[in-house]
């Protein structure tokens, strides 16, 4: 069955929409600088303590996850701000790319966590 | 004849009048209508946006059930150590190096562990909702052309950015300060 695409997606802005989009835009912005101040210290810290590695890729996570955010926070905002509908549309995409980053590493995080315990679990046995 | 030639200029600039105020009429709607496009023009949930908030309801969904695991996890090591707490006591009563201002008392260092997990368990049950809560409003409210429930999902992206906005404040003031004692 095929769906007219161009009735099922013509939901209006209003302006309850609005402001609570350019208020997730910009708290978005000040997680993200944060996000990016935050990983610094963190990789300083790393640095001092001599562990390298995590320093490297603890950076990079956070640059590559932070980075995606920032862009949603300030295109939906411009988008909203100039009545763009390219603009904003580019905005919605980066929030998908953000959560989808956030959801690979958690899977990550989950699979090395399980790995580890099966590890310890067997080494003990 | 001159009557008649003062009547025919008469109409012939009644006739002119009206016409020209009918164009002017006619002007001013055309106008209008120009201005109406500016209208369609507005922003609107379109096809792609649409379809790109759907996707992320997707993977909001798969990041509320991975914090659930964790929530679960979290809540079941709660309950263990409320079981084994006479246990937990003891071995914080002897191995307190961390907390050597707190010797021997090992029942306010396992009160504090307590607290201290009931909070993140509070803390991540916050997020789960507010991440369930979007991906359902968003996905049902674009796939049912529904206007108030989009303005909820999103509403509860909002107040998931704030909370997580609000703990990258906390977390960065407390990276700061690690940074400062090293330096």
């Amino acid at each position: 069955m095929e769906h007219n695409t161009e009735d099922l997606f013509k939901i209006e802005m209003s302006n309850k929409l609005r402001d609570d989009l350019r208020t997730a835009g910009n708290w978005a912005k000040i997680i993200s600088i944060l996000g990016f101040v935050s990983a610094f210290c963190a990789m300083m810290v790393n640095l001092s303590n001599g562990s390298f590695l995590s320093a490297i890729f603890g950076a990079a996570f956070s640059v590559l996850l932070y980075i995606f955010l920032l862009k949603f926070g300030s295109l939906t905002k411009k988008g909203i701000d100039d009545n763009d509908q390219d603009t904003l549309n580019d905005g919605l995409l980066n929030l998908r790319t953000y959560f989808k980053i956030v959801a690979w590493l958690l899977i990550i995080v989950i699979v090395f966590v399980v790995i580890y315990v099966l590890f310890f679990v067997l080494r003990t046995i | 004849l001159s009557f008649a030639f003062c009547l025919f200029t008469f109409y012939f600039l009644l006739f002119n009048l009206t016409h020209f105020f009918l164009i002017l009429l006619k002007l001013k709607l055309l106008m209008e209508e120009e201005s109406s496009p500016l209208f369609d023009l507005d922003l609107q949930i379109d096809d792609a946006a649409g379809s790109y908030l759907r996707d992320t309801t997707k993977w909001t969904r798969i990041v509320s059930i991975i914090f659930i695991v964790i929530t679960a996890i979290m809540f079941l090591c709660l309950l263990a150590m409320i079981i084994a707490r006479s246990t937990m006591v003891d071995a914080y009563s002897q191995n307190n190096t961390s907390f050597s201002a707190y010797a021997n008392t090992g029942e306010g260092i396992f009160l504090m562990v307590v607290i201290f997990m009931v909070l993140l368990i509070a803390i991540l049950s916050a997020f789960v909702y507010l991440l369930l809560r979007f991906s359902r409003l968003t996905k049902k409210g674009i796939e049912a052309n529904d206007q108030a429930m989009l303005e909820s999902g999103i509403a509860s992206l909002k107040n998931y950015l704030i909370i997580t906005g609000i703990f990258t404040i906390i977390s960065v003031l407390s990276g700061i300060y690690q940074f400062i004692k090293i330096f």
